[in-house]
């Protein structure tokens, strides 16, 4: 994410919260936060409750936030600096995180006028042993014909949508239990997709890693046990050190992989738009 | 992950793979009760999380997450070759000055942030813990706490501990019952006993990564490398019969230095400043000898005979000497600081009558000296005012700063003090003054780690605390790396003086400018130096009864000192052709 990257994410964040951006000049904003905002971004937890006990006025919070360590902007002492891996852009993303896991949208453009419900997703997927490597993939699944669609939400990423359902669009409702049921078999296709793909790619490092753990628990071994030769102790002094340095190996270098989806969304959409063949972004 | 609850290795080319459930159990909850998120938000999260994701599994992802830090390229390396070479489990060996600290803070930062490290415990001597605790906060936005108590352990995910603390019940108990992702010892060469408690409650410990920091890896026998080494991966050096029969030609001499070498490199990383690309500019010492005038001469003779027969006297009756030590180097650095001491022995309700009148001669005697004619006082504001440039002028006492403050006012010099009684954010922001609208900061305080002001390159001592450490550290705020340019120290010497003989000592004998930068730590360390090395210093002063007598004394000092880096440099790599 570069500069100007992160300014517009910044400043989409304060939009769709609702915080009223009073300042907004070339790598600078000055926003007021609401209180609900404000107990996200600022870790002040004691300060609420002090404020909440007590039913003291707070004045709203106004953050001066520069993109450049060198902006000055006029008539502000001091700005804080908002880059990747600062305190304050760590905290906006995991208030995004709180607050957006969970939608429902349907698409508002489009020839025809029925919706369908899909299921989507984004995958983060990480191939563990001693290092680690992820991707992201995205995956959708119309729920109506069950067909699963890698790479969904790049497909949909530029379209108009809505959070309430407009006229004059029809809806293939799916209601309550049915709903819930078609949602579980969804998600049971793209697990399903998800790791057919997985098995299918290149695992060279799994076995890499594999074979450089094969080789440590051997230097463990013949550590012990010419330990135990040549001090003519039993085993037993050295079993629980063997063990443990055994376990923290395994710990540390297995190889594995593990599936983390961010979030899930409910998307209404035009049926024939996404269909399973659709290419793969 | 956690310790016990790893599966059987299974293998068949795929590894093992697990989905993680919650979150779609969350999103049918929210179906049920229809309440929905917004939509940019949604999309937010993804872009967040794309800036987290490692690409690829040797790229440090860290590096765009750091503002507040730019690493050199020494160590952006060491943390690569942690992470992607060792398995992360090191000793992190640089030479001191070098920034081991950053090098385990990139490693811990990359680690977490790729997820592969949430629990971790920093283990240092208790003087460092606030200053580690700091810097992981304040460099690497890493959340680290400092462990107060034995809830601490378990409280939180990032901690700083004191070594012996840890090792004590109830806490050593808590800590060993964890798993700990990374562990970080700071002063490793604690570890080199493998029978003491220290260096069994790191084997003890259950840990996934493990970095050892130490510049003196062997300190006094090959076998203390090889203790290390056993934490990190037992065997690397095979067993301690194959170890010594393969490795030891002498204690300190290795039989086959390549193959050792070669041993080494797979847990062991040593930057030196003598290869490439680690940057030190020069440091310029010299030193400015002044002659007493008339009237300041008369004084200093004036306050050290009374110091002298005082402090033989009081010694005697085991009485305090403090406040007589302090009035010697207060006369030292200027008249003017030693006037609110001679005052508070005045009015002291202890000092016998007798004494009084003589303190309150020697004080009409330092007031009556204009402060405008105060030899080192116009020779510091000569020296300032041909720089053009920033300087840093430190000073041991309150009233020489307040004093060269007004003097550097009387002269049109911008300038702004420093105490160590600042808060943190006082000090930043008195940093940034110096920095932006003055060019000379008076400063009392050399220590109080975490000001850097490499933009500076002058620095001169109005005078010279007696403990060589201290003088390292205030040259050790402009001098590190990051100094573009050479540095200039300038002592001052006023001749007859005790202050001759401190200089003479550091700059000739100890030649202790001349070393490099944290050299002189690991001197005092190894010399076991006493630690009120002011007052030994005041006792030859005081009992000498010659100038040859007190020459000798400090001539001594200085032998000791060049014997004791003799033997550092020794001990260390170059010497082994390791």
């Amino acid at each position: 994410m570069d500069n100007l990257l992160l300014q517009d994410f910044c400043r989409r964040y304060f939009q769709a919260t609702g915080t009223p951006i009073l300042r907004d000049e070339s790598e600078f904003l000055q926003v007021e936060l609401p209180r609900e905002i404000d107990k996200e971004l600022t870790d002040r937890p004691y300060f609420w409750m002090w404020a909440e006990a007590t039913g003291e006025e707070v004045p709203p919070t106004v953050l001066n936030i520069a993109f450049n360590a060198e902006t000055e902007v006029e008539g502000i002492e001091s700005a804080e600096l908002v880059a990747l891996g600062s305190f304050r852009l760590e905290k906006i993303f995991e208030s995004a995180v709180k607050r957006g896991r969970f939608v429902r949208v349907y698409q508002t453009d489009a020839p025809t006028h029925l919706r369908v419900p899909f299921l989507l997703t984004s995958l983060k997927i990480s191939y563990i042993a001693d290092r680690r490597k992820d991707e992201i993939r995205s995956y959708g699944v119309n729920l109506k014909s069950r067909q699963v669609i890698p790479g969904l939400y790049e497909e949909i990423l530029d379209l108009p949508f809505s959070e309430e359902l407009p006229a004059p669009f029809k809806v293939h409702a799916l209601e309550g239990p049915f709903l819930k049921a078609s949602l579980q078999d969804g998600w049971r296709r793209i697990e399903q997709t998800a790791m057919e793909e997985i098995q299918k790619s290149d695992h060279s490092w799994a076995e890499t890693a594999q074979e450089r753990l094969a080789q440590e628990m051997e230097q463990l071994d013949t550590y012990y046990q010419s330990m135990i030769l040549e001090n003519g102790e039993e085993m037993t002094v050295y079993s629980a050190e063997r063990e443990l340095r055994l376990a923290e190996l395994k710990w540390r270098s297995q190889p594995r992989i593990q599936i983390a989806p961010l979030h899930f969304g409910l998307l209404y959409l035009d049926p024939v738009q996404f269909t399973g063949t659709s290419p793969r972004i | 992950m956690k310790l016990d609850s790893l599966t059987p290795p299974l293998f068949s080319g795929v590894p093992e793979c697990t989905i993680d459930e919650t979150l779609f159990q969350q999103f049918l909850e929210r179906a049920d009760s229809d309440q929905w998120d917004n939509w940019t938000l949604f999309q937010l999260i993804r872009e967040a999380e794309a800036t987290k994701i490692s690409p690829s599994f040797d790229q440090l992802l860290c590096l765009q997450h750091l503002p507040a830090v730019i690493p050199y390229p020494h160590q952006v390396e060491t943390a690569k070759k942690v992470l992607n070479e060792l398995q992360g489990r090191a000793i992190l060996a640089d030479e001191v000055g070098l920034g081991k600290t950053i090098e385990a803070g990139l490693i811990l930062k990359e680690y977490m942030m790729r997820g592969l490290v949430k629990k971790a415990l920093v283990l240092v001597p208790a003087s460092l813990v606030l200053q580690w605790t700091r810097e992981l906060n304040e460099k690497f936005s890493i959340g680290a706490f400092a462990q107060r108590n034995e809830w601490s352990w378990t409280t939180y995910n990032v901690l700083v501990s004191s070594i012996d603390t840890t090792k004590r019940e109830p806490h050593r108990s808590l800590v060993l019952e964890q798993d700990w992702d990374l562990v970080i010892v700071d002063e490793a060469h604690k570890l080199k006993n493998r029978k003491t408690k220290n260096w069994e409650l790191i084997n003890r410990l259950r840990k996934k990564y493990l970095l050892l920091l130490t510049a003196t890896p062997i300190q006094n026998d090959l076998k203390e490398l090889y203790n290390l080494i056993n934490l990190l991966k037992p065997g690397q050096l095979g067993s301690a019969q194959h170890f010594t029969a393969s490795f030891i030609e002498q204690r300190r001499k290795p039989k086959n230095p390549v193959e050792l070498r070669e041993a080494l490199s797979q847990v062991m990383i040593r930057n030196k400043r003598s290869e490439g690309g680690i940057y030190f500019t020069n440091r310029n010492v010299t030193s400015i000898p002044l002659e007493l005038s008339v009237q300041e001469r008369e004084l200093y003779e004036a306050v050290s005979s009374f110091v002298k027969e005082e402090y033989l006297k009081r010694r005697a009756e085991k009485g305090n000497v403090l406040p007589l030590i302090t009035l010697q180097r207060e006369i030292c650095s200027s008249p003017y600081a030693a006037l609110p001491t001679l005052e508070r022995m005045y009015k002291d309700p202890k000092t016998p009558e007798s004494l009084k009148t003589r303190i309150e001669h020697l004080y009409q005697m330092g007031e009556s000296i204009p402060l405008n004619e105060y030899t080192k006082g116009k020779t510091v504001i000569d020296l300032v005012t041909q720089t053009n440039d920033k300087v840093i002028v430190f000073t041991e006492y309150r009233a020489s700063q307040e004093y060269l403050m007004y003097m550097l006012e009387q002269a049109g010099v911008r300038a702004i003090p420093f105490r160590g009684g600042f808060g943190r954010g006082k000090k930043d922001w008195m940093k940034d003054l110096f920095e932006k609208r003055a060019q000379v900061m008076v400063a009392t305080e050399a220590g109080g780690e975490g000001i850097n002001l490499q933009f500076c390159n002058h620095v001169i001592n109005f005078d010279l605390p007696w403990n060589p450490m201290r003088i390292e550290q205030r040259i050790g705020r402009v001098h590190r790396l990051g100094q573009t340019r050479d540095v200039y120290v300038y002592n001052m010497a006023t001749r007859g003086t005790i202050e001759e003989h401190i200089v003479n000592l550091l700059q000739e004998k100890i030649r202790m400018f001349e070393m490099v930068i944290g050299e002189l730590d690991l001197i005092i360390g190894k010399m076991k130096l006493s630690k009120n090395i002011e007052n030994d210093i005041m006792d030859w002063i005081m009992e000498a009864k010659s100038e040859t007598e007190l020459a000798a004394r400090f001539d001594e000092l200085g032998q000791q000192v060049t014997k004791a880096r003799e033997d550092l440099l020794q001990d260390t790599f170059p010497e082994w052709g390791l």
